[in-house]
Protein backbone atom coordinates (compact mmCIF):
# COMPACT_ATOMS: atom_id res chain seq x y z
CA UNK A 1 0.00 0.00 0.00
CA UNK A 2 1.55 3.11 -1.14
CA UNK A 3 1.55 6.12 0.93
CA UNK A 4 -0.57 8.70 -1.11
CA UNK A 5 -0.02 12.20 -0.15
CA UNK A 6 3.22 10.97 2.13
CA UNK A 7 1.13 10.10 4.83
CA UNK A 8 2.61 6.98 6.45
CA UNK A 9 0.76 7.80 9.37
CA UNK A 10 -2.54 6.85 7.31
CA UNK A 11 -0.66 3.37 5.76
CA UNK A 12 0.16 2.46 9.54
CA UNK A 13 -3.86 3.11 10.69
CA UNK A 14 -5.51 1.34 6.89
CA UNK A 15 -3.86 -2.15 7.94
CA UNK A 16 -4.26 -1.40 12.00
CA UNK A 17 -7.89 -1.90 10.69
CA UNK A 18 -7.44 -4.52 8.26
CA UNK A 19 -5.77 -6.54 10.84
CA UNK A 20 -8.09 -5.46 13.63
CA UNK A 21 -11.41 -7.07 10.64
CA UNK A 22 -9.29 -10.30 10.37
CA UNK A 23 -9.24 -10.20 14.56
CA UNK A 24 -12.64 -9.91 14.59
CA UNK A 25 -13.15 -12.52 11.77
CA UNK A 26 -11.10 -14.83 13.97
CA UNK A 27 -13.16 -14.61 17.51
CA UNK A 28 -16.64 -14.25 15.44
CA UNK A 29 -15.21 -18.05 14.20
CA UNK A 30 -13.99 -19.61 18.24
CA UNK A 31 -17.25 -18.45 19.34
CA UNK A 32 -19.08 -19.98 16.60
CA UNK A 33 -17.03 -22.85 17.56
CA UNK A 34 -17.29 -23.08 21.13
CA UNK A 35 -19.58 -26.47 21.06
CA UNK A 36 -17.63 -28.04 18.83
CA UNK A 37 -15.45 -31.14 19.82
CA UNK A 38 -11.62 -30.44 19.10
CA UNK A 39 -11.48 -27.22 18.18
CA UNK A 40 -9.01 -24.77 18.94
CA UNK A 41 -9.48 -21.26 19.63
CA UNK A 42 -7.19 -18.92 17.59
CA UNK A 43 -5.54 -15.50 17.83
CA UNK A 44 -4.35 -12.79 15.22
CA UNK A 45 -1.35 -10.95 15.99
CA UNK A 46 -0.50 -8.13 14.22
CA UNK A 47 1.03 -5.22 17.03
CA UNK A 48 4.30 -6.04 17.14
CA UNK A 49 4.76 -6.56 13.27
CA UNK A 50 3.04 -3.01 12.52
CA UNK A 51 5.20 -1.43 14.99
CA UNK A 52 8.86 -2.96 13.29
CA UNK A 53 6.88 -2.29 9.59
CA UNK A 54 6.55 1.60 10.90
CA UNK A 55 10.48 1.44 11.86
CA UNK A 56 11.43 0.44 8.89
CA UNK A 57 9.35 3.50 7.55
CA UNK A 58 7.10 0.86 5.70
CA UNK A 59 4.15 0.39 7.29
CA UNK A 60 2.39 -1.29 4.06
CA UNK A 61 4.64 -4.11 4.89
CA UNK A 62 3.33 -5.24 8.19
CA UNK A 63 1.57 -9.14 8.05
CA UNK A 64 -0.95 -10.08 10.50
CA UNK A 65 -0.36 -13.66 11.67
CA UNK A 66 -3.26 -16.03 12.64
CA UNK A 67 -1.70 -18.32 14.94
CA UNK A 68 -3.69 -21.23 17.89
CA UNK A 69 -3.73 -19.44 21.02
CA UNK A 70 -2.19 -21.77 23.88
CA UNK A 71 -5.25 -21.89 26.17
CA UNK A 72 -6.30 -25.62 28.12
CA UNK A 73 -8.53 -27.59 26.65
CA UNK A 74 -11.80 -29.06 28.21
CA UNK A 75 -12.59 -32.18 28.05
CA UNK A 76 -13.96 -32.72 24.47
CA UNK A 77 -10.62 -31.23 23.49
CA UNK A 78 -12.34 -27.52 22.92
CA UNK A 79 -10.19 -25.10 23.96
CA UNK A 80 -12.27 -21.61 23.83
CA UNK A 81 -13.07 -19.50 26.46
CA UNK A 82 -16.14 -17.87 25.70
CA UNK A 83 -15.59 -15.20 28.41
CA UNK A 84 -12.27 -14.13 26.74
CA UNK A 85 -13.44 -14.37 23.34
CA UNK A 86 -16.06 -11.94 24.90
CA UNK A 87 -13.63 -9.68 26.34
CA UNK A 88 -11.47 -9.66 23.30
CA UNK A 89 -14.54 -9.07 20.94
CA UNK A 90 -15.08 -5.68 23.21
CA UNK A 91 -11.89 -4.60 22.68
CA UNK A 92 -11.50 -5.16 19.47
CA UNK A 93 -14.87 -3.72 18.27
CA UNK A 94 -13.43 0.04 20.33
CA UNK A 95 -10.14 -0.48 18.76
CA UNK A 96 -11.45 -0.03 15.44
CA UNK A 97 -13.87 2.21 16.01
CA UNK A 98 -11.22 4.55 17.34
CA UNK A 99 -8.79 4.28 14.60
CA UNK A 100 -11.68 4.31 11.98
CA UNK A 101 -12.10 7.88 13.84
CA UNK A 102 -8.73 8.65 13.51
CA UNK A 103 -8.47 7.84 9.84
CA UNK A 104 -11.86 9.74 9.34
CA UNK A 105 -10.55 12.77 11.00
CA UNK A 106 -6.98 12.55 9.27
CA UNK A 107 -9.16 13.17 6.16
CA UNK A 108 -10.96 16.43 7.50
CA UNK A 109 -8.16 17.64 8.09
CA UNK A 110 -6.80 17.81 4.70
CA UNK A 111 -10.19 18.98 2.89
CA UNK A 112 -9.78 21.11 5.55
CA UNK A 113 -6.52 22.59 4.69
CA UNK A 114 -6.75 22.08 0.88
CA UNK A 115 -9.89 24.48 1.06
CA UNK A 116 -7.90 27.09 2.85
CA UNK A 117 -10.49 27.31 5.67
CA UNK A 118 -12.28 29.38 3.96
CA UNK A 119 -16.00 27.96 4.18
CA UNK B 1 -0.81 21.63 25.49
CA UNK B 2 -3.40 24.25 26.46
CA UNK B 3 -0.83 26.25 27.92
CA UNK B 4 1.60 25.95 25.05
CA UNK B 5 -0.97 26.63 22.14
CA UNK B 6 -2.75 29.60 23.71
CA UNK B 7 -0.02 30.89 25.02
CA UNK B 8 1.66 31.20 21.41
CA UNK B 9 -0.94 32.51 19.74
CA UNK B 10 -1.36 34.38 22.82
CA UNK B 11 1.77 36.14 21.99
CA UNK B 12 0.78 36.87 18.60
CA UNK B 13 -2.31 38.46 19.17
CA UNK B 14 -0.40 40.42 22.09
CA UNK B 15 2.14 41.46 19.34
CA UNK B 16 -0.42 42.60 16.91
CA UNK B 17 -1.97 44.62 19.40
CA UNK B 18 1.14 46.38 20.72
CA UNK B 19 2.56 47.34 17.18
CA UNK B 20 -1.20 48.87 16.48
CA UNK B 21 -0.92 50.20 20.18
CA UNK B 22 2.35 52.56 19.20
CA UNK B 23 2.08 52.75 16.06
CA UNK B 24 4.93 51.36 14.42
CA UNK B 25 4.77 50.06 10.95
CA UNK B 26 4.06 46.81 10.42
CA UNK B 27 6.85 45.22 8.17
CA UNK B 28 6.17 42.02 6.34
CA UNK B 29 9.06 40.35 8.32
CA UNK B 30 6.76 40.68 11.11
CA UNK B 31 3.91 39.48 9.93
CA UNK B 32 5.78 36.59 8.48
CA UNK B 33 7.17 35.71 12.11
CA UNK B 34 3.90 35.53 13.11
CA UNK B 35 2.47 33.25 10.96
CA UNK B 36 5.11 31.21 11.14
CA UNK B 37 5.25 31.16 14.83
CA UNK B 38 1.98 29.53 14.89
CA UNK B 39 2.67 27.11 11.87
CA UNK B 40 5.23 25.70 13.75
CA UNK B 41 3.16 25.03 17.36
CA UNK B 42 0.62 23.45 14.40
CA UNK B 43 3.46 21.48 13.73
CA UNK B 44 4.59 20.25 16.73
CA UNK B 45 1.04 19.08 17.90
CA UNK B 46 0.48 17.07 15.03
CA UNK B 47 3.82 15.72 15.28
CA UNK B 48 2.51 14.76 19.19
CA UNK B 49 -0.50 13.43 17.67
CA UNK B 50 0.82 11.35 14.94
CA UNK B 51 3.16 9.36 17.59
CA UNK B 52 0.28 9.11 19.89
CA UNK B 53 -2.22 7.55 16.80
CA UNK B 54 0.90 4.98 15.85
CA UNK B 55 1.33 4.16 19.51
CA UNK B 56 -2.43 3.01 19.59
CA UNK B 57 -2.08 1.08 16.37
CA UNK B 58 0.79 -0.70 17.32
CA UNK B 59 -0.87 -1.61 21.01
CA UNK B 60 2.13 0.04 22.84
CA UNK B 61 -0.20 2.84 24.38
CA UNK B 62 -3.71 2.02 26.18
CA UNK B 63 -4.88 4.91 27.14
CA UNK B 64 -7.81 5.68 24.24
CA UNK B 65 -8.72 9.01 25.35
CA UNK B 66 -5.09 10.55 25.52
CA UNK B 67 -5.05 9.65 21.51
CA UNK B 68 -8.31 11.25 20.94
CA UNK B 69 -7.67 14.45 23.20
CA UNK B 70 -4.25 14.60 21.36
CA UNK B 71 -6.03 14.77 17.75
CA UNK B 72 -8.99 17.26 18.55
CA UNK B 73 -6.19 19.32 19.92
CA UNK B 74 -4.74 19.26 16.27
CA UNK B 75 -7.98 19.85 14.89
CA UNK B 76 -8.62 23.12 17.16
CA UNK B 77 -5.02 24.65 16.93
CA UNK B 78 -5.03 24.18 12.80
CA UNK B 79 -8.69 25.93 12.39
CA UNK B 80 -7.58 28.31 14.90
CA UNK B 81 -4.05 29.17 13.18
CA UNK B 82 -6.21 29.23 9.68
CA UNK B 83 -8.78 31.74 11.06
CA UNK B 84 -4.86 33.57 12.49
CA UNK B 85 -3.68 33.50 9.12
CA UNK B 86 -6.62 34.63 7.32
CA UNK B 87 -6.51 37.71 9.37
CA UNK B 88 -3.04 38.22 8.97
CA UNK B 89 -3.00 38.30 5.35
CA UNK B 90 -6.03 40.29 5.24
CA UNK B 91 -4.48 42.99 7.48
CA UNK B 92 -1.22 43.12 5.62
CA UNK B 93 -3.65 42.99 2.09
CA UNK B 94 -5.30 46.38 3.96
CA UNK B 95 -1.94 47.89 5.20
CA UNK B 96 -0.33 47.59 1.41
CA UNK B 97 -3.38 49.32 0.28
CA UNK B 98 -2.89 52.38 2.52
CA UNK B 99 0.72 52.72 1.55
CA UNK B 100 -0.24 54.85 -1.51
CA UNK C 1 -14.63 -9.33 2.83
CA UNK C 2 -13.66 -9.56 6.47
CA UNK C 3 -16.43 -7.81 7.81
CA UNK C 4 -19.07 -9.88 5.58
CA UNK C 5 -17.41 -13.16 6.76
CA UNK C 6 -17.88 -11.90 10.18
CA UNK C 7 -21.25 -11.80 9.68
CA UNK C 8 -21.67 -15.33 7.78
CA UNK C 9 -19.75 -16.85 10.85
CA UNK C 10 -21.54 -15.73 13.57
CA UNK C 11 -24.74 -16.51 11.26
CA UNK C 12 -23.68 -20.19 11.16
CA UNK C 13 -22.85 -20.05 15.31
CA UNK C 14 -26.34 -18.84 15.44
CA UNK C 15 -28.29 -22.18 13.03
CA UNK C 16 -25.94 -24.30 14.77
CA UNK C 17 -26.78 -23.47 18.38
CA UNK C 18 -31.12 -22.94 17.12
CA UNK C 19 -30.72 -26.11 15.94
CA UNK C 20 -28.97 -27.99 18.82
CA UNK C 21 -31.77 -25.79 21.19
CA UNK C 22 -34.24 -27.68 19.01
CA UNK C 23 -32.89 -31.42 19.10
CA UNK C 24 -33.16 -30.50 22.89
CA UNK C 25 -36.18 -29.17 23.40
CA UNK C 26 -37.58 -32.51 21.20
CA UNK C 27 -35.66 -34.73 24.02
CA UNK C 28 -37.44 -32.69 26.47
CA UNK C 29 -40.44 -32.68 25.13
CA UNK C 30 -39.96 -36.91 25.07
CA UNK C 31 -38.71 -37.53 27.99
CA UNK C 32 -41.78 -40.28 28.69
CA UNK C 33 -42.28 -41.53 25.27
CA UNK C 34 -42.65 -44.74 25.35
CA UNK C 35 -43.50 -45.51 21.82
CA UNK C 36 -42.03 -44.72 18.72
CA UNK C 37 -43.19 -45.13 15.04
CA UNK C 38 -40.17 -48.09 15.13
CA UNK C 39 -42.10 -49.66 18.57
CA UNK C 40 -38.46 -48.52 20.77
CA UNK C 41 -39.08 -46.10 23.25
CA UNK C 42 -37.80 -42.47 21.92
CA UNK C 43 -34.11 -42.41 21.90
CA UNK C 44 -31.98 -38.93 23.15
CA UNK C 45 -30.64 -37.37 20.07
CA UNK C 46 -27.66 -35.22 20.08
CA UNK C 47 -25.76 -33.05 17.24
CA UNK C 48 -22.86 -33.17 15.96
CA UNK C 49 -20.28 -29.91 15.23
CA UNK C 50 -17.75 -29.57 13.11
CA UNK C 51 -15.88 -26.78 12.53
CA UNK C 52 -16.06 -25.09 9.05
CA UNK C 53 -12.85 -24.28 7.16
CA UNK C 54 -11.40 -22.09 4.20
CA UNK C 55 -9.61 -25.27 2.94
CA UNK C 56 -11.17 -27.02 -0.17
CA UNK C 57 -12.45 -30.17 0.53
CA UNK C 58 -12.67 -30.16 4.25
CA UNK C 59 -15.89 -28.25 4.13
CA UNK C 60 -18.51 -31.16 4.88
CA UNK C 61 -15.82 -33.82 4.90
CA UNK C 62 -13.42 -34.36 7.66
CA UNK C 63 -12.49 -30.86 8.48
CA UNK C 64 -11.45 -31.83 11.60
CA UNK C 65 -9.70 -28.84 13.60
CA UNK C 66 -7.50 -31.24 15.95
CA UNK C 67 -5.87 -32.29 12.67
CA UNK C 68 -5.15 -28.86 11.63
CA UNK C 69 -4.16 -27.51 15.22
CA UNK C 70 -1.91 -30.60 15.11
CA UNK C 71 -0.03 -29.79 11.94
CA UNK C 72 -0.23 -26.45 11.89
CA UNK C 73 0.82 -25.01 15.21
CA UNK C 74 1.67 -21.18 14.85
CA UNK C 75 1.06 -20.88 11.03
CA UNK C 76 -0.70 -18.49 9.33
CA UNK C 77 -3.36 -19.07 7.60
CA UNK C 78 -7.00 -18.10 6.78
CA UNK C 79 -9.96 -17.58 9.45
CA UNK C 80 -12.31 -20.18 9.88
CA UNK C 81 -15.58 -20.53 8.11
CA UNK C 82 -17.63 -21.07 11.42
CA UNK C 83 -19.13 -23.90 12.57
CA UNK C 84 -21.65 -26.70 11.01
CA UNK C 85 -23.81 -29.39 12.08
CA UNK C 86 -22.02 -32.52 11.06
CA UNK C 87 -25.21 -34.52 11.80
CA UNK C 88 -27.82 -35.57 14.62
CA UNK C 89 -27.17 -39.11 15.98
CA UNK C 90 -29.00 -41.07 18.18
CA UNK C 91 -28.09 -41.62 21.57
CA UNK C 92 -26.62 -45.56 22.19
CA UNK C 93 -26.98 -46.10 25.58
CA UNK C 94 -29.66 -48.06 26.85
CA UNK C 95 -33.06 -47.59 27.86
CA UNK C 96 -34.46 -46.94 31.54
CA UNK C 97 -35.97 -49.31 33.23
CA UNK C 98 -38.71 -48.17 35.41
CA UNK C 99 -40.44 -50.58 37.46
CA UNK C 100 -44.44 -49.72 37.19
CA UNK C 101 -46.42 -52.98 36.10
CA UNK C 102 -49.57 -51.01 35.71
CA UNK C 103 -48.31 -49.57 32.30
CA UNK C 104 -49.68 -50.02 29.44
CA UNK C 105 -46.19 -50.99 28.17
CA UNK C 106 -44.75 -52.80 30.53
CA UNK C 107 -42.67 -55.97 29.72
CA UNK C 108 -43.28 -59.75 31.37
CA UNK C 109 -41.85 -58.76 34.72
CA UNK C 110 -43.30 -55.68 34.75
CA UNK C 111 -40.76 -53.16 33.78
CA UNK C 112 -41.11 -50.20 31.41
CA UNK C 113 -38.72 -49.12 29.11
CA UNK C 114 -37.83 -45.11 29.19
CA UNK C 115 -36.15 -43.05 26.90
CA UNK C 116 -32.46 -42.69 27.75
CA UNK C 117 -33.06 -39.07 28.57
CA UNK C 118 -31.89 -37.27 31.84
CA UNK C 119 -33.91 -34.07 31.85
CA UNK C 120 -31.69 -32.30 33.84
CA UNK C 121 -28.88 -32.55 32.06
CA UNK C 122 -30.82 -31.59 28.85
CA UNK C 123 -31.18 -28.09 30.99
CA UNK C 124 -27.89 -27.84 31.72
CA UNK C 125 -27.39 -28.44 27.50
CA UNK C 126 -30.17 -25.91 26.75
CA UNK C 127 -28.12 -23.84 28.96
CA UNK C 128 -25.31 -23.81 27.38
CA UNK C 129 -26.59 -23.83 23.92
CA UNK C 130 -28.62 -20.79 24.83
CA UNK C 131 -25.19 -19.04 26.29
CA UNK C 132 -23.60 -19.42 22.97
CA UNK C 133 -26.21 -18.43 21.19
CA UNK C 134 -26.10 -15.01 23.29
CA UNK C 135 -22.64 -14.78 22.37
CA UNK C 136 -23.05 -15.02 18.68
CA UNK C 137 -25.61 -12.34 18.75
CA UNK C 138 -22.68 -9.94 20.54
CA UNK C 139 -20.40 -11.31 17.64
CA UNK C 140 -23.01 -10.30 15.18
CA UNK C 141 -23.87 -6.82 16.61
CA UNK C 142 -20.44 -5.83 17.08
CA UNK C 143 -19.28 -6.89 13.32
CA UNK C 144 -22.48 -4.30 12.67
CA UNK C 145 -21.26 -1.62 14.76
CA UNK C 146 -17.21 -1.82 13.05
CA UNK C 147 -18.81 -1.99 9.03
CA UNK C 148 -21.12 1.11 10.13
CA UNK C 149 -17.93 2.89 11.73
CA UNK C 150 -16.20 1.99 8.45
CA UNK C 151 -19.22 3.73 6.60
CA UNK C 152 -18.34 6.98 8.26
CA UNK C 153 -14.70 7.39 7.39
CA UNK C 154 -14.70 10.32 5.02
CA UNK C 155 -17.91 11.86 5.85
CA UNK C 156 -17.38 15.63 7.42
Amino acid sequence: MKAVLGDHTLVALSKALDALSLRHEVIADNIANVNTPGFKARRVRFEDQLKAAISRGDPGSCRPVIEEDRLAARRDGNSVDIDLEMARLAETTIMYSAISRLVSDRFSLLKYVISEGRR
Amino acid sequence: MDIKISSTLQKTLDELSRRHATGAQATLEDFKEMLDNAIDTVNDLQRNADKLTQKLATGELKDLHQVMIAVEEVNVALQLTMQIRNKIVEAYQEVMRMQV
Amino acid sequence: MGIFSSFRISATGLAAERLRMDVIANNIANVNTTRTEDGHPYRRRQVVFQALTARPGSGGGGGDRSDAAGAGLGVSEAPGRGVMVAAIVEDPSPPRMVYDPGHPDADARGYVAMPNVDAVRELVDMISATRAYEANVTALNAAKTMAMRALDIGRG
